[in-house]
């Protein structure tokens, strides 16, 4: 739900009950986090209040409309259909060459360079929090009106993340470069960049972010919600650490 | 099992958003599918998220 106060637009995720990911407003706070972390722009979460009937309030997160007057922004779906007039083949969601080719849409070296590594620390981040719905809605790209640089819009959506990597293997939607075990190895072997990326939020991990992410918003941790939320990310942690360490080591 | 109301203190800052008298509300909308969503984005009256 959108709404706009003093003339800013700002949209509102109420908590809502989700069996299918139970943790989906906390996961969206922990992507926020780690996004700054790897220094990928994103959008910024407060806590919101709305008052429902007799005295009750629903609770969910606020952020910010992240659009600049000086930027135009088109989803990922432009660059699909740029590839498609370019190679006339159908987008082929799991070929590694869809980073190369994002020298399509920049008009430097240096432009492309900053886009890729824009992308790969996308790929990255949403490898290591398990998001499995990085369809066309939730990539944008922003192009300064008056230089025509293009770049990565500010990332938002992680509330569709998996606890861990399911039996079938690893099969993570993106509408740029679908996280498949054969694309991330091949991001691996072609972009060192990648595997450093993924190095360092392993590093960083889940528990110590989770415990970060309470002390930035004086979240209560002697709740029951503190510690299962807690054990979710411990577990999340260890799950993770185990299985990519495995790619990082081939 | 939901988490938020449960992780608050009165130290954690809250913004107060529609349906409550104490703020401003210009306008609100409700937005229920995405192709609405889409539609609106294209003509820029608002932006997801």
């Amino acid at each position: 739900m959108m709404y706009k106060m003093n003339n800013i637009w700002y949209y509102f995720k109420v908590e809502k009950e989700n069996r299918a990911y139970p943790f989906y407003l906390i996961d969206e706070l922990m992507g926020s986090f780690l996004a700054k972390k790897i220094e990928i722009s994103s959008v910024s979460y407060l806590i919101g209040s709305r008052k429902q009937k007799k005295n009750k309030y629903q609770f969910g997160l606020v952020s910010k409309n992240f659009k600049e007057p000086e930027f135009e922004y088109c989803f990922c779906d432009c660059y699909q259909e740029l590839c498609y007039l370019n190679s006339k083949k159908f987008y082929d969601f799991e070929n590694y060459k869809n980073i190369e080719n994002l020298k399509i849409v920049c008009g430097s070296k240096e432009e492309t360079y900053r886009l890729i590594q824009q992308i790969l620390k996308m790929l990255a981040l949403d490898l290591f929090m398990l998001q499995k719905d990085r369809n066309n809605s939730n990539i944008q790209f922003q192009i300064n009106k008056k230089t025509q640089q293009i770049e990565l819009a500010p990332l938002y959506d992680f509330s569709n993340c998996i606890p861990k990597i399911e039996k079938e293997g690893i099969y993570l939607k993106n509408y740029i470069l679908r996280l498949t075990e054969k694309t991330i190895k091949e991001l691996l072997s072609q972009y060192p960049m990648f595997s450093a990326y993924l190095t360092y939020l392993l590093e960083i991990g889940f528990t110590n972010s989770w415990k970060e992410i309470c002390a930035s918003y004086a979240f209560n941790q002697n709740s029951l919600a503190y510690e299962e939320i807690l054990k979710y990310y411990q577990e999340k942690e260890e799950s993770q650490r185990n299985n990519l360490s495995l790619y990082l080591k081939k | 099992m939901l988490y938020l109301k449960d992780l608050i203190t009165k130290e954690t800052p809250i913004i107060k958003v529609a349906n409550d008298s104490s703020v401003t509300e210009i306008e609100k909308m409700v937005i229920t599918d995405q192709t609405t969503l889409h539609t609106l984005y294209q003509e820029e009256k608002i932006i997801l998220k």
